[in-house]
């Protein structure tokens, strides 16, 4: 059994606009063709930008995957290069003396 | 310069319009203007239809070279032509241009006639009324512009899901999910309305 509100809802969504013939004023193509002139005689910097603006997009995904990867692996190693020096001096005093000599 | 560019198809239109053959671009909007109005007029008021298809247009240039020949041109500007409504009415809900009319006494006999008729044919009748239209127009005019788009194209014109998702460059489950909530919101309008007019 339909409701009120179903037969109204019903009816109008099957209700159409009346079709009438609309033609646009024949100024509006020149006014659109004026405005993609205007955009085409500032476009080369523009395309410029939208290039690079598409290309970075493209590549952000592999830029954050690699910001990650770097991040767990300073996590994981140790990113100072301070306690580097530490551990070597106190677990390989020996090889710590000479590192300085090959690299010379 | 354009007697040499007369046997040529889309592709090649818009491949020269990227080069630089700007003038080109007219071809493209002197054979898609009827495809794009007819588009625009069925989201829009009359009065505001060449301003959204004027900027579909402009759109549809800046966007050329995005375009990826995995779809036919009149699909692609559909898709801007779309977007450009959706985008016309949060201008509108922005700014409050487009004042929301008060339903006449005609559009008020109009709605106890609907929910009197008994008949298909009667109920066909009140379908076909003018007034069934404008009503339309007003309810729609108190819906948010994402609803709007989504009632229109989902449960006035009956596309899928998938169609009014690649419209509104939207995911299918977000259309779903939205045709859903705007017809709750259509039926709320409706119902307030009675409400009143059994108040009244």
């Amino acid at each position: 059994m339909k409701t009120t509100v179903d037969k109204i809802e019903s009816a109008l969504l099957s209700a159409r606009q009346p079709t009438r013939e609309f033609t646009p004023d024949p100024q509006w193509q020149n006014d659109v063709m004026r405005d993609i002139r205007r955009l085409g005689a500032e476009e080369s910097p523009a395309a410029w930008l939208s290039l690079l603006d598409g290309l970075v997009w493209r590549v952000a995904p592999a830029l954050g995957a690699l910001c990650i990867l770097f991040f767990t692996y300073s996590m994981v190693v140790g990113g100072s290069p301070q306690s580097d020096v530490a551990q070597l001096l106190f677990f390989a005093p020996t090889e710590f003396l000479t590192t300085p000599a090959f690299i010379l | 310069m354009q007697t040499t560019f007369q046997n040529i198809d889309d592709a090649a239109v818009i491949d020269l319009v990227r080069n630089g053959e700007i003038d080109l671009f007219e071809r493209l909007l002197v054979k898609y203007q009827s495809h794009v109005f007819s588009i625009v007029l069925n989201h829009v008021p009359r009065a505001h239809a060449e301003e959204v298809a004027h900027e579909t247009f402009v759109r549809a240039y800046k966007s050329l070279s995005t375009y990826s020949r995995k779809s036919p041109f009149d699909h692609w500007l559909a898709r801007i032509a779309v977007r450009s409504c959706c985008d016309f009415w949060r201008r509108q809900k922005r700014a409050r241009e487009i004042p929301i009319s008060a339903l006449s006494e005609n559009h008020m006999e109009w709605i106890d006639r609907t929910s009197a008729a008994e008949s298909r044919e009667a109920f066909d009748a009140q379908v076909a009324a003018c007034e069934a239209a404008e009503i339309l127009d007003w309810a729609l005019a108190l819906l948010e512009p994402g609803d709007r788009m989504v009632l229109v194209l989902v449960h006035r014109d009956g596309r899928s899901a998938r169609e009014a998702a690649a419209l509104l460059g939207w995911s299918v489950a977000k259309v779903k999910i939205q045709a859903y909530r705007s017809r709750l919101a259509l039926r709320r309008i409706i119902r307030r309305r009675l409400k009143n007019e059994n108040d009244c």
